[in-house]
């Protein structure tokens, strides 16, 4: 197991990884050290924080690498500050500064696979929301999403009613006549890549009951299910908070199967 | 630049341990000679490799914090890898910091970073002890490194003690006919004509190991190894740690591009 915190691009993005290593004691796949050495190619979660978060959200909130180590799932957290991973207008391009430069940095210098079935990437609230909104905008390069406790419906309810008390969001979403049915609002994203015949990720879609965002995420479950996603749901006694991800990342793990 | 921090559990030092490396956070340009940022990648690329060590009471830090290096090592291209070293003459009993070294850390860094295991592209450098301490690991393995530096090291590492730790017991050991005997290993392999690292050498003229550098100088000199001197005005400082990392990169046979391996 090693844990890794980078310090890389420009605009800084800071990132927190951690590599799992062979375990005698629960040799994964039931290897040996040099057959599992051997191969160097290990799926990959990138794992994304919420609002008011950065990399190492993750780590210090969650058992995150134990349960890396138990799915021998190598897991990549870039920070992203406030900007729901989408790229601003005329500022910072965040995604495009995670999924492309980050993305081959990663892939140039870390023992993880580029292949479509060892690629996830999931998220916690705004991280649900940019987990999701990767998926969709580059569904060639994920096989499965997860969102827990998805802030899905901020644009939406932006566009809708220009509340912005929580985060202010003007400089994210500036064209706010035209935000609902942009890529931006992902209830309408996510039908229009289900109708261009791309290959649509698996989705895992959770949240708290007594979260606030509860009914959006229930929401989105309708959308996609209707829109032909394989969808998988689950929901617990929970507001927004860690306790909930910490169980659902494990969760999420487990039902990738690996 | 790309700055990691790395920890990951050791099985010769016990316990979790903290490294620095940087990896080259840009690429070359082959027909401007320019840099641009990363935005590709090929599985198959490797790097060469320096295994960077820091001076006694230091840790891992010590090079990325105090040290104008990040620039170089862009343009070099090279993975620099640096461990925390607690002890540099093998003489405690809870950690073998020369089997982690020498052993461990380039089969870890290894699979976790693309670095050639070729020797002709693995380097090792130090200050200080460091430097003695890089001495130690590339003559004890000749076949894992092309060339091997020093600055302002005790490279004489007796005479060293004799003069600086007499009495102390982190240096109560044995060093003649040892794997710490970097002047008898030397000669070893020169009788045997093994393939000897290239060796680069550096002190400033005011610094107090001098008589240490220029006794192993004259000992390699006299055994007409493929031996490099360099001496400056300068102390035991980062003022000169700072040129002599430099002079020793433009020393070193860098490829200055990721490369793929024949046979890869």
């Amino acid at each position: 197991m090693a844990r890794l915190q980078f310090y890389v691009g420009q605009p800084l993005v800071s990132v927190d990884a951690i590599i799992p290593e062979y375990d005698e004691r629960n040799p994964q796949g039931g290897l040996t050290r040099a057959q599992y050495e051997a191969n160097r190619s290990l799926p990959v979660l990138f794992l994304l924080h919420g609002a008011f978060g950065n990399s190492a959200d993750w780590l210090r909130h969650t058992r995150i690498e134990m349960f890396a180590q138990e799915h021998n799932m190598a897991v990549v957290c870039p920070s992203a500050q406030n900007s729901f991973y989408t790229d601003w207008p005329g500022s910072i391009a965040w995604e495009k500064e995670i999924m492309e430069n980050l993305w081959a940095f990663a892939q140039r210098y870390l023992p993880i696979s580029d292949k479509r079935e060892d690629c996830y990437v999931a998220g916690l609230s705004m991280g649900g929301y940019g987990a999701l909104k990767f998926a969709l905008d580059y569904p060639e390069r994920f096989c499965a999403v997860g969102s827990f406790s998805g802030a899905l419906n901020v644009p939406n309810r932006y566009a809708q009613t220009g509340d912005d008390s929580f985060l202010p969001l003007g400089h994210i979403f500036p064209d706010r006549e035209n935000l609902s049915g942009s890529p931006q609002d992902l209830y309408a994203w996510s039908q229009t890549l289900a109708r261009s015949g791309k290959p649509l990720p698996k989705v895992y879609l959770s949240c708290g009951t007594r979260d606030g965002l509860y009914d959006a995420n229930t929401q989105m479950r309708a959308v996609l299910e209707t829109a032909g996603y394989d969808v998988t749901w689950d929901e617990g006694d929970f507001e927004h908070e860690w306790r909930f991800w910490d169980e659902q990342v494990e969760k999420f793990l487990k039902w990738t199967g690996r | 630049m790309a700055y990691v921090r790395l920890t990951f559990g050791s099985k010769f030092l016990r316990g979790q341990e903290d490294i620095s490396v940087f990896l080259p956070s840009a690429l070359p340009v082959a027909e401007t000679g320019k840099m641009k940022k990363i935005d590709s990648y090929d599985k198959r690329e490797k790097y060469q490799v320096l295994w960077l060590m820091h001076g006694g009471g230091d840790d891992h830090t010590a090079w990325p914090m105090d040290a104008m290096i990040q620039r170089a090592c862009n343009t070099a291209q090279l993975i620099v890898v640096m461990p925390t070293l607690r002890d540099f003459v093998s003489n405690r009993p809870d950690m073998d910091t020369f089997a982690y070294v020498a052993k461990e850390l380039p089969a870890f860094i290894g699979r976790l970073f693309p670095i050639s295991r070729r020797r002709e592209d693995n380097f090792i450098a130090g200050l200080s002890y460091g430097g003695y301490f890089s001495y130690r690991v590339a003559l004890n393995y000749p076949q894992n490194y092309a060339c091997v530096g020093s600055f302002s090291s005790p490279v004489d590492v007796q005479m060293d003690i004799n003069r600086m730790h007499k009495g102390q017991p982190r240096f109560d050991v044995p060093i003649a006919g040892t794997d710490r005997d970097v002047l008898g290993m030397a000669a070893d392999l020169k009788a045997r004509g093994a393939d000897i690292p290239r060796m680069f050498q550096t002190v400033g003229t005011e610094d107090f190991t001098w008589d240490f550098n220029v006794s192993a100088r004259n000992h390699f000199r006299a055994l007409k190894l493929d031996h490099t001197w360099t001496e400056r005005p300068g102390a035991h400082n980062f003022d000169y740690w700072d040129v002599a990392l430099k002079q020793y990169l433009d020393w070193l046979p860098l490829k200055r591009a990721p490369f793929i391996e024949e046979g890869e």
